[in-house]
């Protein structure tokens, strides 16, 4: 009998061009609160998701109490003791807190007992420490509420590994301190907790053991008390840099738009900053730390409160993507399958569709001049794609990412905000982009990138802005933009 | 699997329009064709079937579609059954102010044919060749002095009353209330809440009748619907409140419903309205006008009051 | 496109994908055989008149279904049209009343818009509510009394006869090539193609969606009326309850057509062919001595069958 409840051995996990898991090896003892943690794309998530049922490892083993362990999709992970509590619960607003604990698990044939579902259900509750109406809708229960419900819901699969993500990322200072005894009272009952989070203060606080990945791999395990904050950070962003990234080729000039006070309750407070022409401005933070509702605010995607825009000087008024266009502002959108593009349009389409004005005569439109506008895109940007007429099914993230960019550089702006302009494409087409920002910052134009992917910020902004809770915290500056520098101001 | 399904709905489509097509290739006989505006509702079903009747037993083939109270489709349907070369056509208008350029249409044609129960517009009726229909005014005035006979009965009552109508603007409900209005004006006879329309819908009957109850309870006294179908709807909510044979029931039409509750004497009288005398008459009469016979330019049906004790003289649907 | 020999699996794509066409094609065909009296003159342009009247709207009706919306209070606004046309005639004369029944459409129309487009009501709600109040103030105007008409300028406009095609085809034509055109060359048309396609990427790509949305309610509205008083210059009458059936037709025959209820795709073209399948259907039903009631079944089967296949042709395309 193995001493550990869990273990992942060797996991490899390879999506088509990307290798997400390289041979990660993970050991959880039974009872700890085990911390998992490292940067967005690490590959945190692909291991959880192997874990609980949703991937399938191409390689390695999974045991369980030395058993081990194939798992059949998520439901069967849970009912074989492993349960995940994700950011987005997984709960039905309509339905009463008995019924979201044993959703699809009803007792009774034909009727079923309700007397029996509820008892149990407020069962459940009291051993986490809690007494609330089992009958009341979750939609009206608070965050950390649903969130017992969420637990609750493990505890009545009899779960023995709960992995929880980022449980604390959208509670209140006082719900934290109201959950942290929680977790002690799953420990004290032998479950595991795999606990994953951005927030190194929690981990010292409640976590036993913690491992550290970082692209794909486990570099680093340690106890709690046996490890420093500084070596986490070290281990988490500790990369070479170099040849991923072209070097910056043009220099900031004057400044093109200065943004005053801006608030937007409750995502954004009080954000000041300048961009200047020819600049590159990284925006860095973790994920909800208000970097793309600060974009949208800027583009008119979204409206602000209060504060001021300036554009070379003057104060304009941005209150629908259609003022952000008339101001050159132009927004690729963090994810383009769900707000980049139409993707049953085909590519000339999608690329002409912001500047329709410029390829009409009088007021018919010209496709002749269309289909030259984008095969210049096309072959400019190298896009792959068997025809301008192609919809944007099939093309690969890549190509389908340099569309969403010929279709702003295509109507001409001059400031563009990239919200994670390489997510989830190959290493050689992120390259390119690069050198497109380059070539742009070098025509003139000013780009804000928005990145969860520290070193590509470190190596392409000028300076950086790092965000945290809907605030700017700290501005770095040439020698300043280091990893540590960033980690430290993103995390609490 | 989708496929397979699409496959065989095709295949039972296909077949469905050969059989369907191919059975009705009778030859020899002269062909009639009907537009009916009132295809599907209650009445339309027993006139239609008189005529096919009527005309199977003259010696015709007939064919009868359905016209869906749309004046432009039942220009096109006689225009393509003209160019399929039909031999006589019936009209059954689905109201009277689009019947100008579809009369005018058909007399183009040079072919026989015959209107039908709804009475065409006033400035096209003397170029009607034939136009068979019931005298609706006088339908109204026979439910009007049903009214007064019931209550002669009853002389204690205040004589409230509650009158379902059909469809706003159809000739049929106007001119019933028309002659119903002739013969209780200067009477004490109290239609409460103006006029109530029930579109010819019994369920929609009942949601009226539902309400007055609700309303007026016991105040009121006696329930009279334009047809058989509404009459049915009420007579469902006066049953479920419990108010049957404490009210005086009266309504026009034929249908089987109305024959039970005057068995059951829970009804007063109704009004006939025979749609099998209808459909037959239009028959009749086209087969004069095609062997060139003269008739009358006008043909009103039989009206009159049907009492419990009349009831074998009609026939039922 | 690149295989010029047989190739079997091609010809049978081809097929499918256009089986909307194939099957009018082949029934035509069938019909061609079976009735002497369906390929005469005559009932060709019997075929093409009964067509127009809802046709000139259905061109609307795609154009608001790419936009990912649909509309119920087109019949409404088609009844109501044949109510003011007449009255304005009867009370001024042809030409006023074209210009205030085609303005009162337009409106009918822009309400639906400003709900559906500003308010953001989902259609089927903000419609249907339309569609309920107009027919109500069609039936006011009148006290529920259907009317007619002697105008002689009417009369001789619905008189008009070239070859036995009437003048509703010609504005038929008219509107439908002015919907194509709108549709494939202006920069309106691509916008609504986009806001269809994907609501969020065109408004974050700096398109005015919600006057995307809001004209598109309004050109169907005027449509409508444009129909409405073509019905008025073929009936010359008018009455609430006319066209009742217009909203499910038209939205039926850009199904049937291949238009994709959820918006982004399908053209203005491929609706005439739905337009053309139902009336051809219509009209050779009537003259296969078909009854009523089969007809009804007859043509709720097309309907499934038609959907049936698009869903086949969808799948496959993905594959």
């Amino acid at each position: 009998m193995s001493a550990y409840v869990l273990e992942m051995k060797g996991i490899t996990k390879t999506f088509p061009g990307v290798v997400a898991l390289d041979d990660v090896t993970l050991s959880v003892e039974k009872g700890t609160v085990h911390a998992l943690i490292g940067e967005n794309g690490a590959g945190k998530s692909t291991l959880m998701k192997i874990l609980n049922g949703v991937y399938t490892a191409t390689k390695g083993e999974l045991f369980l109490e030395g058993q081990p362990l194939h798992l059949q999709g998520v439901r069967d992970a849970q009912e074989k003791g492993i349960s995940t509590i994700f950011q987005e619960f997984n709960l039905i607003n309509a339905l009463s807190v008995a019924e979201n604990i044993f959703l699809g698990r009803f007792e009774g044939k034909g009727q079923i007992k309700w007397n029996r579902i509820n008892r149990k259900a407020r069962e459940l509750l009291e051993k986490l420490g809690f007494n609330f109406d089992v009958s009341k809708p979750v939609g009206k229960l608070s965050t950390a509420e649903k969130q017992l419900v969420e637990i609750a819901k493990a505890l009545s699969y009899d779960a023995k590994i709960i992995v929880m993500d980022e449980p604390t990322s959208s509670l209140t200072k006082k719900e934290i301190e109201l959950f942290f005894p929680i977790i002690e009272k799953l420990r004290k009952g032998g479950i595991t907790v795999i606990y994953i989070s951005h927030k190194l203060d929690e981990i010292f606080h409640i976590c036993d053991r913690v491992s550290i990945m970082r692209d794909g791999k486990l570099v680093g395990e340690s106890l709690v008390s046996e490890i420093t904050r500084e070596r986490i950070i070290e281990l988490m962003v500790g990369r070479s840099m170099e040849m991923e990234y072209p070097a910056r080729t043009a220099s900031p000039g004057e400044p093109v738009l200065e943004v005053k006070n801006l608030t937007r309750e409750p995502l954004l407070h009080d954000i000041s900053f300048t961009l200047h022409k020819g600049e590159i401005l990284g925006i860095a933070g973790l994920v909800g730390a208000g970097r793309t509702e600060l974009a949208e605010t800027i583009f008119g995607a979204a409206v602000a409160d209060s504060g001021s825009i300036e554009i070379n000087g003057k104060a304009v008024s941005i209150r629908s993507t259609m003022d952000g266009k008339a101001n050159s502002i132009g927004m690729v959108t963090e994810d383009r399958k769900e707000t980049g593009l139409v993707l049953d349009m085909s590519v000339t389409r999608n690329i002409t569709v912001t500047k329709l004005d410029e390829v009409t005569t009088g007021i018919v439109l010209s496709k002749q001049k269309e289909g030259e506008v984008a095969s210049e895109y096309v072959q400019k940007l190298n896009i792959k794609t068997p025809s301008i007429n192609q919809t944007l099914y099939n093309l690969s993230g890549g190509n389908q990412q340099k569309v969403v960019l010929s279709k702003w550089l295509f109507s001409n702006v001059e400031i563009l905000i990239l919200d994670e302009p390489t997510r989830g494409i190959d290493v050689g087409a992120k390259y390119e982009i690069y050198c497109l920002m380059n070539e742009l910052t070098e025509q003139g134009k000013s780009i804000i990138m928005i990145s969860s992917e520290l070193p590509e910020v470190l190596s392409m902004s000028d300076r950086i802005l790092v965000m945290h809770k809907g605030m700017i915290k700290g501005e770095l500056t040439g020698a300043k933009m280091t990893a540590d520098n960033v980690m430290q101001l993103a995390i609490d | 699997m989708k496929k397979a399904c699409a496959i065989v709905l095709m295949l039972v489509l296909l077949v469905s329009v050969v059989s369907a097509g191919g059975q009705k290739e009778a030859g020899g006989a002269k062909k009639i064709f009907m537009s009916s505006a009132y295809y599907t509702a209650p009445y339309g079903a027993p006139l239609q079937e008189a005529v096919r009747e009527k005309a199977k037993e003259l010696g015709y083939t007939v064919q009868i579609v359905d016209g869906e109270q749309n004046a432009d489709k039942q220009l096109s349907q006689f225009k393509a059954a003209v160019a399929d070369g039909y031999d006589a056509l019936i009209y059954w208008p689905g109201d009277q102010a689009s019947t100008p350029p579809i009369v005018e249409y058909l007399n183009s044609t040079g072919k026989p044919w015959v209107a039908l129960n709804t009475v065409v517009d006033a400035s096209v009726l003397d170029q009607v060749p034939c136009m068979i229909a019931s005298d609706e005014v006088e339908i109204g005035r026979w439910l009007g002095r049903l009214m007064i006979q019931y209550f002669e009965k009853n002389p204690s009552a205040t004589k409230n009353v509650v009158y379902i109508e059909g469809s706003p603007g159809s000739s049929y409900t106007e001119n019933l209330t028309i002659g119903v209005n002739e013969v209780i004006k200067g009477t004490d006879i109290n239609i409460m809440n103006d006029r109530q329309f029930a579109e010819y819908d019994p369920s929609r009957a009942m949601a009226i009748m539902e309400d007055m109850l609700t309303k007026y309870g016991d105040k009121i006294e006696l329930a009279v619907a334009q047809d058989g179908g509404m009459f049915q709807g009420a007579y469902s909510a006066i049953e479920a409140a419990g108010y049957v044979g404490k009210l005086g029931l009266l309504c026009q039409g034929q249908d089987l419903i109305v024959r039970d509750k005057l068995v059951a004497g829970e009804l007063f009288a109704s009004v006939a309205q025979d749609p099998f005398t209808e459909g037959s008459l239009a028959v009749e009469m086209l087969d004069k006008i095609i062997r060139g016979e003269k008739v009358e330019n006008w043909f009103a049906t039989p009206t009159g009051p049907i009492f419990k004790a009349d009831i074998d003289n009609y026939r039922w649907f | 496109m690149r295989k010029s020999t047989l190739d079997k699996k091609y010809i049978i794509t081809l097929l499918i994908e256009n089986a909307v066409t194939v099957f009018l094609v082949g029934f035509v065909i069938f019909m061609v055989f079976t009735k002497r009296s369906f390929s005469t003159w005559d009932n060709i342009v019997n075929i093409i008149n009964e067509s127009s009247i809802y046709g000139i709207a259905a061109c609307a009706m795609t154009v608001v279904v790419i936009s990912g919306e649909f509309d119920l209070s087109s019949s409404s606004i088609f009844g109501w049209s044949t109510v003011i046309f007449v009255i304005c005639i009867n009370a001024m004369g042809i030409v006023p009343a074209f210009f205030i029944t085609l303005v009162c459409g337009a409106a009918f129309g822009a309400l639906n818009g400003l709900l559906i487009a500003k308010v953001k009501m989902p259609a089927f709600v903000a419609t249907l509510g339309t569609m309920i109040a107009i027919k109500g103030l069609a039936y006011v105007m009148t006290k529920a009394q259907p009317i007619n008409t002697n105008n002689a300028t009417l009369k001789a406009i619905g008189s008009f006869n070239m070859g036995g095609i009437s003048i509703i085809p010609i504005v038929y034509l008219g509107v439908l090539v002015l919907f194509i055109w709108f549709m494939r060359y202006t920069k309106f048309g691509r916008d609504i193609y986009a806001t269809g396609g994907n609501y969020e990427v065109a408004r974050l790509s700096g398109i005015n969606v919600v006057f995307s949305k809001f004209i598109v309610f309004t050109m169907l509205g005027a449509a409508a009326a444009l129909a409405g008083m073509m019905y008025g210059v073929r009936i010359k009458a008018g009455w609430a309850p006319y066209g009742q059936d217009l909203a499910l037709y038209c939205i039926t025959a850009t199904i049937i057509g291949g238009t994709s209820l959820l918006g982004g795709t399908g053209s203005v073209g491929k609706t005439v062919i739905g337009v053309l399948v139902l009336a051809v259907l219509f009209n050779a039903l009537t003259l296969l001595g078909v009854s009523g009631s089969m007809q009804k079944f007859i043509r709720g089967l097309v309907l499934i069958t038609v959907i049936m296949l698009d869903a086949v042709v969808a799948k496959r395309q993905k594959e």
